[in-house]
């Protein structure tokens, strides 16, 4: 069970969450999140407060939220690609603490430059964003980034936060009424929200952070996170990124908060990491790219 | 001679931008060592100040290559570089963005785009969710023996990494949970 709790007004409601942490529930840690915004009424906030996510719940928001966005642009139909992409995400998704997470990894049919992360282990990378990385090692950053939203709760706390319209009070109910077979239309217009805002910078921050580590820590480049971040950068403006850049802190802003923490740290790991160019390469030219 | 300097200084960087399509504008963020080779001790050709202007060449690793303004072409560390996007109206228009479909719509940077397909903000509004995609997706799952494999194909090591700040650790009950 996830508990979403406010680290603000922690004090308030320890006990309860306290009790539910030694039932065995998983907790995640909601930092900046505007209390103003929220409380708009006292039953409101607590009712945010004391909301406990199931598995099972937690599942349909992950399976509703992937199945907007792939809505809106399909599976690449190419399986070799496919079967790389859970190759590469599913070891560095090892690297995590979160060891009963079902990970799901897939290349979308999508023009644009993004990836997407939705609850329960569902990771969409667009063939945009593929085709332009240039080894496995920038590609292992990106899905960490999107692993960290995971493990770290993002979009399930996103999703609690920004549902004025009560859907998820509806959900369990819906769930046994479908048995999974149908999408809750609720979740999938709350994701519509949530997935054309984004989240908090704070959020993409600790991704980034956290990818940065999984990567290094799978026994890749550490750098390959940056690089793409640089990419991004030099791209301001393009055609594809749209999104991208209003869903996110900008991507210098992630590079000097990079900058700050790496430093010298990573050294080592740099000279040994692996990059994988030539295998990469090969997926890419599998999609009809130079490679 | 110092009119000269200043003139070369500025066609110099536009010639060769035209010779070499990846070539990206770009800037330092702090006074940065221009060195021979991609290794922190290799022969430091040129001490460049923050906020000097180069010209990125590639990537590779945590170091860039850039040529400085006075002609060396040579390796930087990654973090260091900031590219001038096309955006910024500082730039010339980025080699990804002209390679990209994109018509330029005056000095604003403002760009219009023709035909992108896929995840859009007005597709999110407006597309109807697709669960038989999900279940297909389901079936290109792989096992954690079968990630294993791979990272062996490739000789990928597991390393001991920190976290890089204490808010990223896992909880107590994170943990509790896992093991």
């Amino acid at each position: 069970m996830n508990t979403v709790f406010l680290r603000s007004v922690r004090a308030g409601v320890l006990g309860g969450c306290g009790a539910l942490a030694l039932a065995g529930c998983q907790t995640i840690d909601v930092r900046n999140i505007n209390v103003m915004e929220l409380a708009t009424g006292a039953g409101k906030l607590a009712q945010t407060l004391s909301r406990t996510v199931s598995p099972e719940e937690e599942e349909a928001m992950g399976r509703d939220a992937t199945a907007l966005l792939l809505g809106t642009a399909p599976l690449v139909k190419h399986n070799g690609v496919q079967q790389y992409v859970n190759q590469v995400g599913r070891w560095v998704a090892s690297q995590s603490d979160a060891k009963d997470v079902e990970w799901r990894f897939a290349v979308i049919d999508s023009d644009t430059v993004n990836a997407f992360a939705a609850p329960a282990g569902y990771v969409l990378i667009t063939r945009g964003l593929f085709m332009r990385l240039h080894d496995e090692a920038e590609l292992a950053g990106v899905l960490g980034h999107e692993i960290a939203h995971v493990v770290k709760g993002h979009y399930v706390k996103t999703m609690l936060k920004q549902d004025r319209a009560g859907a998820l009070a509806g959900l369990a109910g819906s769930l046994a009424e479908s048995q999974g077979k149908a999408e809750y239309v609720p979740l999938v217009n709350l994701s519509r929200g949530v997935y054309s805002s984004g989240l908090d910078k704070g959020d993409e921050y600790q991704a980034d952070r956290m990818g940065v580590v999984f990567a290094a820590r799978a026994g890749y480049d550490p750098y390959g996170l940056p690089r793409v971040l640089q990419m991004y950068s030099a791209s301001a403006g393009g055609a594809g990124f749209e999104l991208l850049f209003s869903t996110h802190p900008s991507p210098d802003d992630r590079l000097d908060k990079l900058a700050d923490l790496m430093d010298t740290r990573f050294e080592t790991l740099e000279a040994s990491g692996q990059r994988n160019e030539a295998g990469f390469k090969k997926q890419v030219r599998a999609l009809g790219g130079r490679g | 001679m110092n009119a000269n300097l200043l003139r070369w200084g500025a066609v110099l960087p536009l010639a060769l931008l035209t010779l070499c399509v990846q070539a990206e504008p770009g800037t330092l963020v702090r006074d940065t060592q221009l060195r021979a080779k991609p290794f922190i001790d290799a022969t430091v050709l040129e001490t460049l100040p923050g906020e000097a202007s180069v010209e990125i060449l590639l990537n590779q690793g945590g170091w860039t290559q850039v040529r400085s303004a006075a002609g060396h072409t040579g390796w930087v560390r990654l973090l260091n570089v900031r590219a001038v996007s096309a955006q910024s109206g500082e730039g010339l228009v980025s080699g990804l963005a002209t390679l990209g479909n994109v018509a330029r719509t005056g000095s604003s940077g403002a760009t219009a785009t023709t035909g992108t397909k896929g995840v859009t903000r007005d597709r999110l509004e407006r597309a109807a969710p697709d669960l038989a995609e999900v279940r297909r997706m389901e079936r290109y799952r792989v096992s954690l023996g079968a990630a294993q494999a791979h990272a062996r194909d490739l000789r990928l090591a597991p390393q001991s990494v920190a976290f890089l700040s204490p808010d990223d650790e896992p909880s107590a009950t994170d943990k509790a949970q896992a093991e």
